[in-house]
């Protein structure tokens, strides 16, 4: 059965979403291969902003990685489980078992940052347009 | 294999999902060894715990519901690299072989690279929730004072040459003993490059302490580093 459609709550105004779309492309160009730990914070503190503007449930706080973050995110994102579960890749690779991953494992975790965040941009300016013409109607 | 061993393997691929155990049976055939680790081999798991398996051979890396694979090829375990690594030292100590013999296991031998880049992980983590502090949620700064915690604990048995032990022993020990003079004494002496970081380590040092000994929520919404005298 399809998925009912997600929308975003009301307090994601076009500012708000803005930021979240420059809040992703600063996530791309901060990966860093010799700190990996940067990543977990930032996305860490962009998940602060989808809590903060109620576009995930703090439910699971404790355990909220950013994988169960696009499962919960209120916003239409295509092939939201297949990007999950390539969040979740993305997450063993960085964390290596305590051991420093590789260089193709790095790679690897490029290329799925690389994918998540633009399907996730692609989502969130999606939600910009439909205001824009939202307001473009109004007047 | 044992029969202890055997039985506890049983037990572990008891809690698998069939789509779990269909790639636990192709991992067999593509594998020269097959090695369970972390918090299940040590019988220290939860019922959500996953299933941590290094699987050497030409199998890909792969994820499921409650397996988490791990893959080198057979080439890369006889490696230095390998050997020395964190990783290794504790699949040598706790892993349970179920497939192969993984002679390998008899040659591990903590580095000193393990050690530095154990170091280098701590300092990078407490730069990280310094600079990072005003912007992540409150419970997010209870996960990563509790992460670096345990990552000192792992440096001090690394330093020790000791393999570490699956993270739910790492608390017991914590909750059982609070922070040991020997602990306290591991975070300070990390070497760093600037006097900012020896701060960040000091401040943090501290309020790990505290807010473990306290357990006072205030104490994670308060501590701003920079309003401290």
């Amino acid at each position: 059965m399809p998925r009912a459609k997600r929308r975003l709550p009301k307090s994601a105004d076009v500012k708000l979403i803005t930021r979240i779309i420059g809040e992703l492309d600063s996530l791309l160009e901060a990966f860093d291969d010799e700190d990996p730990e940067d990543i977990e914070y930032r996305l860490d503190a962009l998940t602060t902003v989808f809590l903060k503007a109620q576009l995930v449930s703090g439910r699971r706080l404790g355990s909220l990685k950013f994988h169960v973050v696009i499962e919960e995110l209120s916003l239409d994102v295509p092939d939201r489980d297949v990007l999950a579960e390539e969040m979740e890749t993305f997450q063993d690779l960085i964390n290596a078992y305590g051991d420093e991953p590789s260089e193709e494992e790095l790679e690897e975790a490029r290329g799925i940052l690389e994918k998540v965040v633009k399907a996730l941009q692609s989502a969130f300016q999606n939600e910009l347009n439909k205001n824009q013409l939202r307001l473009d109607l109004r007047q | 294999m044992s029969s202890i061993e055997s039985a506890a393997t049983s037990d572990l691929i008891r809690c698998l999902t069939t789509r779990d155990r269909r790639l636990f049976d192709q991992l067999f055939e593509k594998s020269v060894d097959v090695i369970i680790f972390g918090s299940r081999a040590a019988g220290v798991h939860s019922r959500s715990s996953d299933l941590d398996i290094l699987c050497v051979g030409f199998c890909e890396r792969k994820r499921a519901e409650r397996l988490d694979i791990v893959t080198r090829r057979p080439l890369e375990v006889e490696d230095r690299k390998w050997l020395g690594s964190e990783l290794a030292s504790h699949i040598a100590a706790y892993g349970i072989v179920i497939v192969g013999s993984a002679h390998w296991k008899k040659a591990v031998h903590l580095s000193d690279a393990a050690v530095s880049r154990k170091e280098r992980r701590v300092l990078a983590l407490v730069d990280g929730l310094w600079s990072y502090w005003d912007r992540i949620h409150v419970d997010f700064r209870r996960k990563y004072l509790t992460t670096i915690r345990r990552e000192v604990q792992r440096l001090q048995l690394l330093r020790e040459g000791i393999a570490v032990p699956p993270s739910p022993i790492l608390d017991r020990k914590w909750d059982a003993y609070g922070a040991s003079d020997s602990w306290i004494e591991c975070s300070r002496s990390i070497n760093t490059v600037s006097q900012a970081t020896r701060d960040h380590v000091l401040h943090t040092t501290d309020l790990i302490i505290r807010h473990s000994f306290t357990n006072e929520p205030s104490l994670l919404i308060d501590a701003s580093f920079h309003s401290k005298p």
